[in-house]
């Protein structure tokens, strides 16, 4: 198996959800149903100076998170039917709708909130990175719209070969799934002058 | 995956085999050679929950490709790659044949074009034409008929006709575009012009007296400056209020031109009151100013570099007349030059000091010096501004103050400058614009109000004057408008400054007394006409347009209809032409050409010999293609590169032929206009800063928020705003900074009241580092909803004011206004 994943640029990233609205358009979701999500972290101060002006220390940047195809997949793990499975050639973690009862074991275990349930077909629903796309020789759509080009994809050792072993930063919580996933930094991140811990999710009701 | 691949044939392929056949005999003869090395090609799947639902992320059929475009933001314009299955559009792909790698070309759309088909079949699209029957602005309609609606508006036509004359003609119309109406009104006699933008109407004048025009190529026209590609052969970029992350915000827009400089280690430096998705990750490039002083802080970098003689003296000397007293025109007062404004020997006597900025401005004084310095201790440093700054009651002179940093460093005419003016689009023509159109012949009425003055020209037209309201083309109306045409004209209800006071006189059925709406989904501006006629989607028929990029590709897009018109919605250039004949003017109006036939003489035209490289396809290869991406590489386009390399042979359209840094056109307007607004319209012949009415000199207990907004990410004028999945994804909400949340008791997620004395709106609240203290903000033309007094829709004109600036009378509509704001 090759295991495949994505790789993402923080520093590229214009937070315009292009991704999730292509990811819509062609999995055809409606407004409920995200398979990518677009969190706006955020934070920083202002100080007044003695001159009447304001120093700050405001930052922000964006994270376009999908499922992450993990090696040890909380969905996969929890799993009561076996509907949600690795597929043996790619590692891109996929359900199978016949077999799921909407338990919502998965949902409540992935640490990325992948996979969501779909309350009017009763099932759940996730990224399975574009499957049958990548089986053609295709890209996730996803990565192709991106208009600055800061989502790429490919067999996640390559990936990591070229763009090192990141794959948390605020607000992702430290992984325990082991995510195929990897993040490339920005200046807000790596600075000094921005306290990343005083950040927040700005957009909470945008990434249901 | 064994079910997926067991269920390997969908519903769909079972009803159509056909396609199925054909997908499969493609697969197989293209070799199906995997990318990723993985499985042999699949043609689609089908996945079924256990009760036999269709899980709908199926993968589509490719169905049959048909090339449309996106074309509604006004400065880019994308094209889409549609796929459509049983007659309707499935999904829709980018420009899968560019070059994928970053800072190649590939034409990536945004969200909004990546939405369309929810767009084009929306429930709530017009479906036939409507005739009003409640009061204007109740929004109460009946079904009519074709022939009824066109009966109506011809008898309304030839009576407006012979009781006011021409002058009582007006078209709303989105943009700049040309529109059949148009043609049909110039063949009756013309309508009332308007000038400039609501857009650009600030910069497009300021540019014209400061920098002038090429009388050959009009480059600075419009207030746009080179292309921002021009940017990678700089040192270092600095941007005044340019949203692109929002507003250009496609693969091949400004955003990506900006992007591109900094991984080539170009730095770059945005001034503007918030954090713009274009300095996304990268906050040090940040520098904030309150909204309305970019003057001031323009006037203040100016200072320095002129204190510290880093001006560039011979470009000075060569290129611009004003700038100090060796430079002046003859007869012009003494210590009236723009060193003079700037060093305090002149005008108000201040020396414009980083210190005297600061509070002003809102930036330190040490970050002024920083910008100063980063400007002028530049070999090259590319200038430009958005048009935020100049969408102000003093954007001129914010316009212009800007403009003047790249004149005194000489920052002008060369590879990586711009002129401090707007990114320029790179386009091929059609028809003067990027639009498809018919041409609409010469209008034969030559007077002009400004854009924002339309209101005023319903309300009191017979009042405004040459002098007053700088009605061009005659001394003044004779006429107020009284049969006016909205086309596509959401923004008539929703870019036009204070939209309560705009209401009132449009309701008024004796101010404009015939109003004919024409469009494709219910706006704003519909429910205030009488008759309503519903139009084609762009998508639904032949539909031309030039790709507009930052600078680094030609295209163009011959979008074919990707289904049958629906309802009774019709092309308007045919409906115009059944009205024409009403007119007895049909065959004048057609000249026996179908609307196919118009494409092809403008494209063959106009837009095929404006391809730089002489290699665009024919119209018939054209439309085989769908779409044409230019293969050649572009070159940015350098404004002013033909006056810098020959002024004599190339003078501008300045008196003088020079760069004006100091303007006699402008101190003959200060001494012979009478102003709105009194003292608080300030005009100087040189570029300066002056405080402009509701900014922040006008702070107070009542009112202390700077109100100001940028493009929404999500729609345009409204448009696309009936498309869940885009609201869903990026929430209307009005930013303010924690600082401002916290006495208020604001949290984000909060729903607010926004006021002021003219009106007020509910809103959510997203509390934010990315704006600064002091000042509120919001995406504008967010549809207006009105309930009990309160505009529920979080429209921002309904907030905003219409102090008109002093030369180009054009409204502000995105600050000059102050607000409250609290929880609701």
């Amino acid at each position: 198996m090759t295991q495949y994943g994505f790789y993402f640029d923080t520093s590229r990233c214009t937070g315009c959800k292009t991704c999730e609205l292509v990811c819509k358009d062609y999995h055809d979701l409606g407004p409920d149903i995200l398979f990518r999500r677009i969190y706006d972290y955020e934070g920083g101060s202002w100080i007044k100076t003695d001159e009447g002006a304001w120093e700050k220390t405001a930052f922000n940047y964006h994270l376009s998170i999908s499922c992450n195809h993990c090696d040890d997949p909380a969905c996969v793990n929890n799993c009561p039917t076996g509907a949600m499975q690795k597929d043996d050639e790619t590692g891109l973690v996929n359900l199978d709708p016949a077999a799921c009862t909407g338990c919502e074991m998965c949902v409540k275990t992935c640490p990325y909130l992948a996979p969501r349930f779909d309350e009017t077909m009763g099932v759940a629903r996730k990224c399975d990175g574009c499957l049958a796309r990548v089986r053609n020789g295709e890209e996730p759509m996803c990565v192709g719209s991106c208009p600055l080009r800061a989502l790429e994809f490919g067999p996640i050792e390559e990936l990591r070969e070229k763009y090192g072993d990141v794959c948390q930063v605020p607000p992702l919580l430290e992984p325990t799934t082991k995510p195929n996933l990897v993040i490339g930094t920005c200046q807000a991140i790596d600075s000094d002058t921005y306290n990343l811990d005083e950040g927040y999710v700005a957009n909470p009701l945008e990434v249901i | 995956m064994s079910n997926a691949q067991g269920n390997a044939i969908s519903r769909r392929s079972f009803v159509k085999n056909t396609a199925v056949a054909t997908l499969a005999a493609t697969a197989a003869a293209g070799g199906a050679s995997s990318l990723f090395g993985c499985a042999p090609k699949q043609v689609e799947e089908q996945q079924t929950t256990a009760t036999g639902q269709v899980v709908a992320n199926e993968i589509p059929e490719e169905g049959k490709i048909v090339w449309q475009s996106c074309c509604h933001c006004g400065f880019t314009a994308c094209p889409i790659k549609c796929h459509v299955i049983d007659g309707t559009v499935r999904w829709i792909d980018n420009d899968t044949d560019g070059d994928p790698e970053f800072g190649g070309v590939a034409f990536r759309p945004c969200l909004k074009a990546r939405s369309i088909r929810k767009w084009i079949n929306s429930p709530e699209r017009l479906k036939y034409p409507m005739k009003r029957v409640g009061k204007r602005g109740s929004g109460e309609f009946e079904r009519i008929s074709w022939d009824e609606a066109l009966d109506i508006i011809a008898e309304k036509w030839q009576y407006t006709l012979d009781t006011y004359g021409p002058e009582a003609f007006y078209v709303c119309a989105t943009g700049t575009r040309n529109y059949p109406i148009q043609r049909l009104m110039n063949l009756t006699g013309g309508y009332l012009g308007t000038y400039g933008s609501e857009s650009n109407g600030q910069i497009n004048q300021a540019a014209t007296y400061l920098l002038g025009m090429d009388p050959v190529t009009f480059d600075c026209g419009g207030g746009l400056g080179s292309t921002t590609s021009a940017i990678k052969d700089a040192d270092c970029g600095v941007f005044f209020g340019c949203g692109s992350g929002e507003s250009r915000m496609c693969g091949m827009g400004e955003v990506y031109e900006a992007a591109k400089a900094r991984e080539a280690g170009i730095p770059l430096a945005f001034i503007d009151y918030r954090l713009g998705e274009g300095s996304s990750g990268n906050p040090d490039e940040w520098f904030p100013i309150y909204p309305g002083t970019d003057a001031a802080l323009a006037s203040a970098i100016a200072y320095v570099i002129i204190s510290e003689g880093k001006h560039d003296k011979e470009f000075l000397g060569k290129y611009a007349v004003g700038f100090d007293a060796d430079t002046m025109p003859e007869g012009a007062p003494a210590n009236s030059s723009y060193m003079d404004y700037i060093m305090g020997t002149g005008y108000d006597m201040i020396p414009k000091t980083p210190q005297w900025a600061a509070p002003i401005c809102g930036l330190p004084s040490e970050r002024i010096e920083y910008l100063a310095h980063f400007i002028a201790d530049a070999d090259t440093c590319y200038i430009t501004q958005g048009y935020g700054p100049q969408r102000h009651h003093n954007g001129e002179w914010s316009a212009m103050a800007i403009a003047a940093l790249a004149v005194i460093t000489g920052n002008i005419g060369r590879p990586g400058t711009c002129p401090g003016l707007n990114g320029k689009g790179m386009q091929l023509e059609f028809d003067g614009g990027m639009w498809n159109s018919v041409p609409i012949g010469t209008n034969p009425v030559k007077k002009q109000i400004s854009i924002s003055g339309r209101f005023n020209a319903i309300d009191h037209g017979p009042e405004m004057t040459a002098l007053t309201d700088n009605v061009k083309g005659g001394d003044k109306l004779n006429v107020g408008i009284k049969l006016m045409f909205l086309y596509e004209a959401g923004s008539f209800g929703n870019s036009s400054s204070d939209l309560n006071w705009a209401a009132t006189i449009l309701e008024d059925e004796s101010k404009c007394e015939f109003i004919v709406g024409s469009d494709v989904i219910m706006s704003t501006s519909l429910p205030y006409c009488d008759i309503i006629l519903p139009d084609l989607m762009y998508q639904e028929r032949m539909n031309f347009v030039s790709t507009v990029t930052g600078g680094s590709a030609y295209g163009f897009v011959f979008g074919r209809p990707v289904q049958e018109p629906q309802f009774e919605c019709r092309l308007s250039y045919d409906w115009c032409a059944d009205l024409a004949e009403r007119l007895g003017l049909r065959d004048e109006f057609t000249e026996g050409k179908t609307w196919e036939e118009w494409m092809k003489i403008r494209y063959e035209e106009e837009s095929r010999p404006s391809a730089p490289h002489g290699n665009a396809p024919s119209f018939e290869e054209g439309l085989e293609m769908g779409f044409w991406r230019d293969p050649e590489p572009a070159e940015p386009i350098i404004a002013m590169d033909r006056f810098v390399a020959d002024p004599v042979a190339n003078p501008r359209t300045t008196p003088s032929g020079k760069i004006e840094l100091y303007s006699e056109q402008l101190a003959t307007i200060r001494d012979t206009w009478t102003f709105a607004n009194g003292d608080r319209d300030v005009v100087r012949p040189v570029p300066s800063y002056f405080p402009e009415i509701e900014g922040v000199a006008d702070v107070n207990d009542t009112y202390p928020l700077l109100f100001a907004t940028w493009k929404a990410k999500n729609q345009f004028h409204s448009r696309y705003q009936v498309i869940e999945e885009l609201q869903q994804a990026c929430q209307h909400c009005l930013w303010i900074n924690p600082i401002d949340a916290e006495p208020r008791g604001i949290q984000n997620g909060d729903e607010l009241r926004v006021f002021n004395d003219r009106g007020e709106v509910r809103i959510m609240a997203r509390v934010t580092a990315r704006i600064m203290p002091g000042v509120v903000g919001m995406p504008h033309a967010h549809r207006r909803q009105m309930e009990n007094g309160v505009d529920v829709g979080a429209n921002a004109n309904t907030l905003t004011s219409h102090h008109w600036s002093p030369i180009s009378k054009n409204c502000p509509s995105t600050g000059s206004t102050l607000v409250q704001a609290e929880k609701a």
